[in-house]
Protein backbone atom coordinates (compact mmCIF):
# COMPACT_ATOMS: atom_id res chain seq x y z
CA UNK A 1 0.00 0.00 0.00
CA UNK A 2 2.76 2.06 1.26
CA UNK A 3 4.59 1.22 -1.94
CA UNK A 4 1.91 2.26 -4.58
CA UNK A 5 1.58 5.64 -2.31
CA UNK A 6 5.21 6.04 -3.22
CA UNK A 7 4.81 5.31 -6.94
CA UNK A 8 1.85 8.22 -7.08
CA UNK A 9 4.45 11.05 -6.06
CA UNK A 10 6.73 10.03 -8.77
CA UNK A 11 5.45 13.54 -11.06
CA UNK A 12 6.01 15.68 -8.01
CA UNK A 13 9.00 14.47 -6.85
CA UNK A 14 10.37 15.15 -10.50
CA UNK A 15 8.70 18.47 -10.33
CA UNK A 16 10.54 19.15 -6.99
CA UNK A 17 6.84 20.23 -5.52
CA UNK A 18 7.06 17.87 -2.55
CA UNK A 19 8.20 18.80 0.90
CA UNK A 20 11.74 18.53 1.76
CA UNK A 21 11.47 15.10 4.22
CA UNK A 22 8.82 13.27 1.39
CA UNK A 23 11.73 14.25 -1.22
CA UNK A 24 14.18 11.99 0.78
CA UNK A 25 10.81 9.14 1.52
CA UNK A 26 10.90 8.81 -2.14
CA UNK A 27 14.33 8.85 -3.08
CA UNK A 28 14.64 5.76 -0.63
CA UNK A 29 12.06 4.08 -2.50
CA UNK A 30 13.64 4.83 -5.78
CA UNK A 31 16.37 2.23 -4.64
CA UNK A 32 14.05 -0.39 -4.50
CA UNK A 33 11.71 0.11 -7.19
CA UNK A 34 12.73 -0.45 -10.68
CA UNK A 35 9.11 0.66 -11.87
CA UNK A 36 9.54 3.88 -10.63
CA UNK A 37 12.99 4.63 -11.67
CA UNK A 38 12.09 4.05 -15.34
CA UNK A 39 8.55 6.24 -14.94
CA UNK A 40 11.48 8.92 -13.65
CA UNK A 41 13.82 8.25 -16.26
CA UNK A 42 10.89 8.31 -18.72
CA UNK A 43 9.75 11.92 -17.87
CA UNK A 44 13.47 13.18 -18.06
CA UNK A 45 13.79 12.02 -21.43
CA UNK A 46 10.30 13.64 -22.37
CA UNK A 47 11.50 16.98 -20.69
CA UNK A 48 14.53 16.90 -22.78
CA UNK A 49 12.74 16.04 -26.10
CA UNK A 50 9.85 18.77 -25.23
CA UNK A 51 12.19 21.10 -24.01
CA UNK A 52 10.54 24.43 -24.78
CA UNK A 53 11.55 27.25 -27.33
CA UNK A 54 13.35 24.95 -29.40
CA UNK A 55 14.24 27.03 -32.64
CA UNK A 56 12.76 30.05 -30.85
CA UNK A 57 14.32 33.31 -32.54
CA UNK A 58 13.62 36.38 -29.54
CA UNK A 59 16.47 38.38 -30.55
CA UNK A 60 14.09 40.41 -33.07
CA UNK A 61 11.60 40.81 -30.04
CA UNK A 62 12.86 43.91 -27.69
CA UNK A 63 13.82 46.01 -30.06
CA UNK A 64 10.42 45.26 -31.91
CA UNK A 65 8.10 45.79 -28.82
CA UNK A 66 10.21 49.02 -27.79
CA UNK A 67 9.99 50.63 -31.01
CA UNK A 68 5.85 50.63 -31.14
CA UNK A 69 5.99 51.26 -26.95
CA UNK A 70 8.09 54.51 -27.99
CA UNK A 71 5.59 54.90 -30.91
CA UNK A 72 2.74 55.13 -28.67
CA UNK A 73 4.26 57.35 -26.03
CA UNK A 74 4.90 59.93 -28.85
CA UNK A 75 0.91 60.00 -29.89
CA UNK A 76 -0.59 63.11 -28.52
CA UNK A 77 -1.88 61.92 -25.29
CA UNK A 78 -5.36 64.03 -25.88
CA UNK A 79 -5.91 61.38 -28.40
CA UNK A 80 -7.58 58.83 -25.92
CA UNK A 81 -9.96 61.29 -24.94
CA UNK A 82 -11.18 62.56 -28.12
CA UNK A 83 -10.81 59.71 -29.65
CA UNK A 84 -14.71 58.11 -29.01
CA UNK A 85 -15.50 61.97 -28.94
CA UNK A 86 -18.77 61.21 -31.26
CA UNK A 87 -20.21 58.26 -29.83
CA UNK A 88 -22.51 59.64 -27.33
CA UNK A 89 -24.09 62.25 -29.39
CA UNK A 90 -24.46 60.17 -31.79
CA UNK A 91 -26.34 57.30 -29.86
CA UNK A 92 -28.33 60.11 -28.50
CA UNK A 93 -29.41 61.23 -31.88
CA UNK A 94 -30.46 57.76 -32.78
CA UNK A 95 -32.33 56.90 -29.76
CA UNK A 96 -34.76 60.41 -30.11
CA UNK A 97 -34.86 59.04 -33.54
CA UNK A 98 -36.29 55.28 -32.59
CA UNK A 99 -38.02 57.02 -29.77
CA UNK A 100 -40.19 59.46 -32.27
CA UNK A 101 -41.00 56.39 -35.11
CA UNK A 102 -42.51 54.33 -32.43
CA UNK A 103 -44.61 57.74 -31.45
CA UNK A 104 -45.57 57.94 -34.79
CA UNK A 105 -46.12 54.44 -35.51
CA UNK A 106 -48.19 54.02 -32.74
CA UNK A 107 -46.01 51.92 -30.45
CA UNK A 108 -45.72 54.58 -27.57
CA UNK A 109 -47.67 57.17 -26.51
CA UNK A 110 -45.71 60.80 -26.59
CA UNK A 111 -44.12 61.25 -22.98
CA UNK A 112 -43.85 65.28 -23.27
CA UNK A 113 -45.69 68.09 -24.42
CA UNK A 114 -42.92 69.64 -26.42
CA UNK A 115 -42.84 66.09 -28.32
CA UNK A 116 -46.57 66.32 -29.21
CA UNK A 117 -45.78 70.03 -29.79
CA UNK A 118 -42.97 68.64 -32.68
CA UNK A 119 -44.77 66.19 -33.85
CA UNK A 120 -47.92 68.87 -34.44
CA UNK A 121 -45.48 71.26 -36.07
CA UNK A 122 -44.66 68.46 -38.46
CA UNK A 123 -48.57 67.74 -39.36
CA UNK A 124 -48.98 71.21 -39.92
CA UNK A 125 -46.04 71.07 -42.84
CA UNK A 126 -47.93 68.42 -44.28
CA UNK A 127 -51.07 70.27 -44.44
CA UNK A 128 -48.69 72.95 -46.34
CA UNK A 129 -47.38 70.46 -48.65
CA UNK A 130 -51.07 68.72 -49.43
CA UNK A 131 -52.00 72.63 -50.15
CA UNK A 132 -48.71 72.66 -52.70
CA UNK A 133 -48.83 70.09 -54.43
CA UNK A 134 -52.60 69.16 -54.21
CA UNK A 135 -51.80 65.27 -53.01
CA UNK A 136 -53.94 64.27 -49.67
CA UNK A 137 -51.88 62.53 -47.53
CA UNK A 138 -53.31 60.29 -44.74
CA UNK A 139 -54.35 62.70 -42.18
CA UNK A 140 -52.35 61.74 -39.08
CA UNK A 141 -53.18 64.82 -36.60
CA UNK A 142 -56.58 62.00 -35.81
CA UNK A 143 -53.91 59.38 -35.22
CA UNK A 144 -51.81 62.02 -32.73
CA UNK A 145 -54.68 63.20 -30.99
CA UNK A 146 -55.76 59.68 -30.22
CA UNK A 147 -52.26 58.35 -28.90
CA UNK A 148 -51.93 61.37 -26.84
CA UNK A 149 -55.31 60.10 -24.91
CA UNK A 150 -53.86 56.99 -24.72
CA UNK A 151 -55.43 54.98 -27.50
CA UNK A 152 -52.25 52.94 -28.62
CA UNK A 153 -53.94 50.92 -30.96
CA UNK B 1 32.07 47.92 -6.69
CA UNK B 2 29.06 45.64 -6.76
CA UNK B 3 26.72 45.72 -9.38
CA UNK B 4 23.25 44.10 -9.35
CA UNK B 5 20.62 43.98 -11.94
CA UNK B 6 17.18 45.90 -10.89
CA UNK B 7 14.44 43.84 -10.42
CA UNK B 8 10.97 43.20 -12.13
CA UNK B 9 9.20 45.19 -9.53
CA UNK B 10 12.13 48.75 -9.36
CA UNK B 11 11.94 48.09 -12.92
CA UNK B 12 7.92 48.58 -13.27
CA UNK B 13 7.89 51.45 -10.81
CA UNK B 14 10.50 53.10 -13.16
CA UNK B 15 8.11 52.42 -15.85
CA UNK B 16 5.23 53.74 -14.29
CA UNK B 17 7.35 56.99 -13.47
CA UNK B 18 7.39 57.68 -16.99
CA UNK B 19 10.67 56.00 -17.92
CA UNK B 20 9.76 53.80 -20.53
CA UNK B 21 13.21 52.44 -21.63
CA UNK B 22 13.59 50.77 -18.24
CA UNK B 23 10.62 48.47 -19.79
CA UNK B 24 13.39 46.75 -22.62
CA UNK B 25 14.84 45.18 -19.43
CA UNK B 26 11.83 43.85 -18.88
CA UNK B 27 11.38 42.64 -21.89
CA UNK B 28 14.80 41.06 -22.22
CA UNK B 29 14.28 39.21 -19.08
CA UNK B 30 11.24 37.41 -20.22
CA UNK B 31 11.02 37.59 -23.74
CA UNK B 32 12.86 33.81 -24.24
CA UNK B 33 10.16 32.41 -22.10
CA UNK B 34 7.54 34.16 -23.42
CA UNK B 35 8.21 33.23 -27.39
CA UNK B 36 8.70 29.54 -26.17
CA UNK B 37 5.33 29.71 -24.77
CA UNK B 38 3.71 31.03 -27.38
CA UNK B 39 6.00 28.87 -30.07
CA UNK B 40 4.47 25.82 -27.75
CA UNK B 41 0.72 26.97 -28.13
CA UNK B 42 1.01 28.33 -31.80
CA UNK B 43 2.80 25.65 -33.42
CA UNK B 44 3.70 28.59 -35.71
CA UNK B 45 7.25 30.47 -35.32
CA UNK B 46 6.24 33.79 -37.11
CA UNK B 47 2.74 33.57 -35.56
CA UNK B 48 4.92 33.11 -32.20
CA UNK B 49 6.97 35.87 -32.87
CA UNK B 50 4.30 38.55 -33.76
CA UNK B 51 2.03 37.18 -30.51
CA UNK B 52 4.91 37.72 -28.31
CA UNK B 53 5.44 41.27 -29.67
CA UNK B 54 1.73 41.64 -29.20
CA UNK B 55 1.84 40.34 -25.61
CA UNK B 56 4.50 42.40 -24.13
CA UNK B 57 2.44 46.12 -26.24
CA UNK B 58 -0.49 44.49 -24.23
CA UNK B 59 1.34 44.31 -20.98
CA UNK B 60 2.70 47.59 -21.51
CA UNK B 61 -0.49 49.52 -21.96
CA UNK B 62 -1.67 47.79 -18.78
CA UNK B 63 1.11 47.87 -16.41
CA UNK B 64 -0.63 50.75 -14.42
CA UNK B 65 -3.15 47.85 -13.61
CA UNK B 66 -0.22 45.18 -12.15
CA UNK B 67 -1.89 45.00 -8.98
CA UNK B 68 0.92 43.19 -7.73
CA UNK B 69 -0.51 40.29 -6.18
CA UNK B 70 1.49 37.80 -8.13
CA UNK B 71 4.69 37.99 -9.60
CA UNK B 72 5.34 40.21 -12.90
CA UNK B 73 5.88 36.42 -15.13
CA UNK B 74 2.75 35.40 -13.89
CA UNK B 75 0.88 38.08 -15.22
CA UNK B 76 2.60 38.36 -18.14
CA UNK B 77 1.69 34.26 -18.59
CA UNK B 78 -1.96 35.18 -18.25
CA UNK B 79 -1.56 37.99 -20.69
CA UNK B 80 -0.03 35.49 -23.08
CA UNK B 81 -2.24 32.50 -22.42
CA UNK B 82 -5.15 34.73 -23.09
CA UNK B 83 -3.82 36.23 -26.22
CA UNK B 84 -2.96 32.58 -27.35
CA UNK B 85 -6.36 31.13 -26.57
CA UNK B 86 -7.93 34.12 -28.57
CA UNK B 87 -5.47 33.72 -31.87
CA UNK B 88 -6.31 29.74 -31.65
CA UNK B 89 -10.37 30.63 -31.68
CA UNK B 90 -10.20 33.27 -34.26
CA UNK B 91 -7.95 31.06 -36.66
CA UNK B 92 -10.16 28.73 -36.31
CA UNK B 93 -13.24 30.37 -36.99
CA UNK B 94 -11.90 31.66 -40.35
CA UNK B 95 -10.60 28.27 -41.26
CA UNK B 96 -14.35 27.03 -40.43
CA UNK B 97 -15.67 30.04 -42.02
CA UNK B 98 -13.43 29.14 -45.61
CA UNK B 99 -15.05 25.70 -45.39
CA UNK B 100 -18.50 26.36 -44.87
CA UNK B 101 -18.58 28.56 -47.93
CA UNK B 102 -17.30 26.18 -50.38
CA UNK B 103 -19.58 23.56 -52.33
CA UNK B 104 -19.44 19.94 -50.74
CA UNK B 105 -16.56 19.05 -53.14
CA UNK B 106 -14.43 21.46 -53.00
CA UNK B 107 -14.76 21.34 -49.48
CA UNK B 108 -13.72 17.91 -48.89
CA UNK B 109 -10.75 18.83 -51.73
CA UNK B 110 -9.40 21.12 -49.59
CA UNK B 111 -9.05 19.16 -46.51
CA UNK B 112 -7.50 16.47 -48.34
CA UNK B 113 -5.20 18.76 -49.67
CA UNK B 114 -4.13 20.91 -46.36
CA UNK B 115 -3.70 16.93 -44.88
CA UNK B 116 -1.47 15.98 -47.48
CA UNK B 117 0.70 19.25 -47.48
CA UNK B 118 0.63 19.29 -43.62
CA UNK B 119 2.12 15.55 -43.35
CA UNK B 120 4.53 16.67 -46.37
CA UNK B 121 5.88 19.94 -44.07
CA UNK B 122 6.01 17.40 -40.85
CA UNK B 123 8.07 14.95 -42.63
CA UNK B 124 10.12 17.74 -44.12
CA UNK B 125 10.81 20.19 -41.20
CA UNK B 126 8.46 20.14 -37.94
CA UNK B 127 9.71 18.45 -34.88
CA UNK B 128 8.02 15.27 -34.09
CA UNK B 129 8.09 16.41 -30.24
CA UNK B 130 6.22 19.69 -31.73
CA UNK B 131 3.86 17.33 -33.10
CA UNK B 132 3.24 15.26 -29.87
CA UNK B 133 2.80 18.48 -28.04
CA UNK B 134 0.32 19.95 -30.79
CA UNK B 135 -1.94 16.91 -29.65
CA UNK B 136 -2.79 18.14 -26.37
CA UNK B 137 -6.06 20.15 -25.57
CA UNK B 138 -4.84 24.20 -24.89
CA UNK B 139 -5.37 24.03 -21.14
CA UNK B 140 -3.04 20.83 -21.19
CA UNK B 141 -0.45 22.34 -23.25
CA UNK B 142 -0.05 25.58 -21.23
CA UNK B 143 0.29 23.71 -18.20
CA UNK B 144 3.07 21.43 -19.84
CA UNK B 145 5.01 24.78 -21.24
CA UNK B 146 5.12 25.89 -17.71
CA UNK B 147 6.09 23.35 -16.05
CA UNK B 148 9.10 22.76 -18.86
CA UNK B 149 9.89 25.75 -18.69
CA UNK B 150 10.39 25.30 -14.88
CA UNK B 151 7.44 27.24 -13.08
CA UNK B 152 5.98 25.62 -10.19
CA UNK B 153 2.93 24.71 -9.53
CA UNK B 154 1.89 27.44 -7.53
CA UNK B 155 2.41 30.09 -10.41
CA UNK B 156 0.77 27.71 -13.19
CA UNK B 157 -2.59 27.93 -11.18
CA UNK B 158 -2.23 31.65 -10.65
CA UNK B 159 -1.72 32.39 -14.37
CA UNK B 160 -3.72 30.18 -15.85
CA UNK B 161 -6.41 30.90 -13.23
CA UNK B 162 -7.06 27.02 -11.65
CA UNK B 163 -6.56 25.25 -8.47
CA UNK B 164 -3.30 23.42 -7.84
CA UNK B 165 -5.17 20.12 -8.00
CA UNK B 166 -6.45 21.02 -11.42
CA UNK B 167 -2.62 21.77 -12.39
CA UNK B 168 -1.56 18.30 -11.11
CA UNK B 169 -4.53 17.00 -12.65
CA UNK B 170 -3.95 18.20 -16.13
CA UNK B 171 0.27 17.41 -16.23
CA UNK B 172 -0.87 13.94 -15.49
CA UNK B 173 -3.09 13.49 -18.25
CA UNK B 174 -0.80 15.36 -20.88
CA UNK B 175 1.83 13.50 -19.60
CA UNK B 176 0.12 10.22 -20.43
CA UNK B 177 -1.17 11.59 -23.97
CA UNK B 178 2.72 13.05 -24.64
CA UNK B 179 3.72 9.45 -23.77
CA UNK B 180 1.91 7.41 -25.80
CA UNK B 181 2.49 9.92 -28.81
CA UNK B 182 6.33 10.10 -27.99
CA UNK B 183 5.90 5.96 -27.99
CA UNK B 184 4.73 6.40 -31.61
CA UNK B 185 7.24 8.93 -32.70
CA UNK B 186 9.94 7.11 -30.96
CA UNK B 187 9.53 3.42 -30.44
CA UNK B 188 13.31 2.64 -30.09
CA UNK B 189 14.04 5.14 -27.42
CA UNK B 190 11.11 4.90 -25.02
CA UNK B 191 11.56 0.98 -25.36
CA UNK B 192 14.98 1.60 -24.25
CA UNK B 193 14.14 3.28 -21.30
CA UNK B 194 11.81 0.64 -20.28
CA UNK B 195 14.63 -2.24 -20.47
CA UNK B 196 17.19 -0.18 -18.31
CA UNK B 197 17.96 -2.49 -15.00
Amino acid sequence: MKQNHHCEKIEAYHDGELRPEEMLEIAGHLTTCRKCRETLAELKVMETMLAPARGADASSIRPAVMARVRAMQSQPRYGSFFSGWWKAPAIALASCAVYAICVEMGFLSAGSASLAATLGSYKESERVYSMIFGIRRPDNENLLAMVLQGDNQ
Amino acid sequence: MLFSEPSDTELIDEVLNGDTDSFSGLVTRHQQKVIGFCLSMLSNRQAAEDATQEIFVKAFTAISGFRRDSSFSTWLYRIAFNHCCSLRKKSSKIHMESLDAMPNQDRVKTMVSNAKYQSEADGGSALASEKAMAALPEGYRAVMVMRLQGVDYRTIALSLGISEDSVRAKLRRARVILRARLRHFFPDLMSKISEKP
